[in-house]
């Protein structure tokens, strides 16, 4: 069989995927994910996966960051667009090159995990670094939501990349001024919300993250929610409260995003709505 | 072999021991990555980062049954904060984006948010 030529496969890739909608795509070595917590490890999905593309896309529109209503963010989660473009790029690679593909199922497995530490997996490819508010920030776009294929495919690989998108150098002189950034200010974890850190020589350290706060948040008007109003209406022994409850506000508005669940995923953005990095490009007119 | 109703498989799934749940809660929430203090994410990976341990290593450390581990987690990654939260959740993305919108980073508001307009 004629030697391949692995780097003109992996361009021919990457392009693919950007015209279909990915704003950032870089390839990752899946060794380095090996020190994740058993279960969340490349080889645990894909033996002798020997590539990680990461993709990155599908922000939020900027008139959606901009709109007053809190509720419109809420509803338009558009990461199913990543999952898509991913399925995709899996499909031509094992039809066009006979090579297993996979792109990383993005629910959640059987322990109410992810079945992949999708963070670290963008983190090694260079597509964006972590942030103190949690997700990756790519240095242009920001926020992004992310797919990852695994593959035997052996492409040559990208890697992290060499300069920290988060802090940004305006929290740094927020960090200095105030002794906050963005994201901590809105969301601080000593009032209330879920962030917490220090700026040192430029890096973050000291992090904390109450992510079950966050996940309150986040999945809000979801499965969440949705068990925790459930629990209360069985726990209540009147039939007349119970159905209040059940066919209230806030129960009804948890099943129609549950029935929706690929656009009602995300429901607070509050960090990133304050963070500068890829605020350029949420700014129209 | 024990019955399955004996291994706590009562309703065709496993379900956790609630005093089991009680005993242990505290203990298998503090080995995961629920509360994340410190973790080093962001530095060079130079033994200074510490990862949460999947529930097979607590299993092991706690002398527990991994099913039972997962339960364990599950369950009170759900109970950690009381249904109150997602009326408190409301009332903060209310106040957060009003307070961006009226003046964007340097006006964010502070302390308590104010009731939710929902």
């Amino acid at each position: 069989m004629e030697e391949l030529d692995w780097l003109s496969i992996k361009s021919g890739l990457l392009d693919m995927a950007r015209k279909r909608g990915a704003e950032v795509a870089r390839v990752g070595d899946p060794a380095l994910l090996e020190a994740a917590e058993p279960g969340l490890r490349p080889s645990d999905l894909l033996k002798d996966a020997k590539s990680m593309i990461v993709l990155g896309g599908a922000a939020p529109r900027a008139a959606e960051w901009q709109s007053d209503r809190v509720e419109v963010m809420e509803t338009t989660g558009t990461a199913d667009r990543m999952t898509a473009l991913g399925s995709a790029v899996a499909r031509h690679i094992e039809e066009t090159y006979g090579y297993y593909a996979m792109n990383v199922p993005t629910a959640t497995d059987q322990d109410d995990k992810a079945f992949l530490d999708f963070k670290a997996a963008a983190v090694v490819a260079g597509a964006g670094t972590a942030s103190l508010a949690g997700p990756i920030l790519d240095p242009t776009h920001g926020f992004l939501y992310l797919t990852v294929i695994l593959t035997t495919l052996p492409l040559p690989a990208d890697g992290p990349l060499e300069e920290a998108a988060c802090p940004a150098p305006q929290c740094v002189d927020m960090w200095e001024e105030q002794g906050t950034t963005p994201c901590m200010a809105v969301c601080p974890i000593d009032d209330g919300g879920c962030l917490g850190g220090e700026i040192e020589q430029g890096l973050i350290i000291n992090r904390r993250y109450d992510a079950e706060r966050c996940r309150d948040r986040v999945y809000h008007y979801w499965t969440p929610g949705y068990q925790a109003a459930l629990e209360r209406a069985l726990d209540e022994p009147d039939a007349r409260k119970r159905k209040m409850i059940l066919y209230g506000s806030f129960f009804t508005r948890t099943m129609w995003s549950i029935t929706y669940s690929g656009v009602s995923q995300g429901q607070c953005f509050e960090c990133i709505r304050a963070c500068p990095v890829g605020s350029k490009e949420r700014a129209l007119q | 072999m024990t019955k399955p109703t004996e291994r706590g498989e009562i309703n065709g799934f496993h379900v956790v021991d609630p005093d089991l749940y009680e005993r242990y809660r505290k203990e298998v929430v503090a080995l995961t990555n629920s509360y994340q203090v410190d973790i080093n994410e962001f530095l060079p990976d130079d033994g200074s980062r510490k990862r949460g341990l999947s529930d097979a290593e607590i299993a092991e450390r706690l002398g527990l049954d991994i099913r039972d581990v997962t339960e364990i987690r599950v369950v009170a990654e759900h109970d950690e904060y009381p249904i109150e939260e997602y009326e408190a959740s409301a009332r903060f993305k209310d106040a957060a984006a009003e307070s961006y919108f009226e003046g964007g980073v340097k006006n964010l508001y502070k302390g308590d948010p104010p009731p939710t307009r929902r």
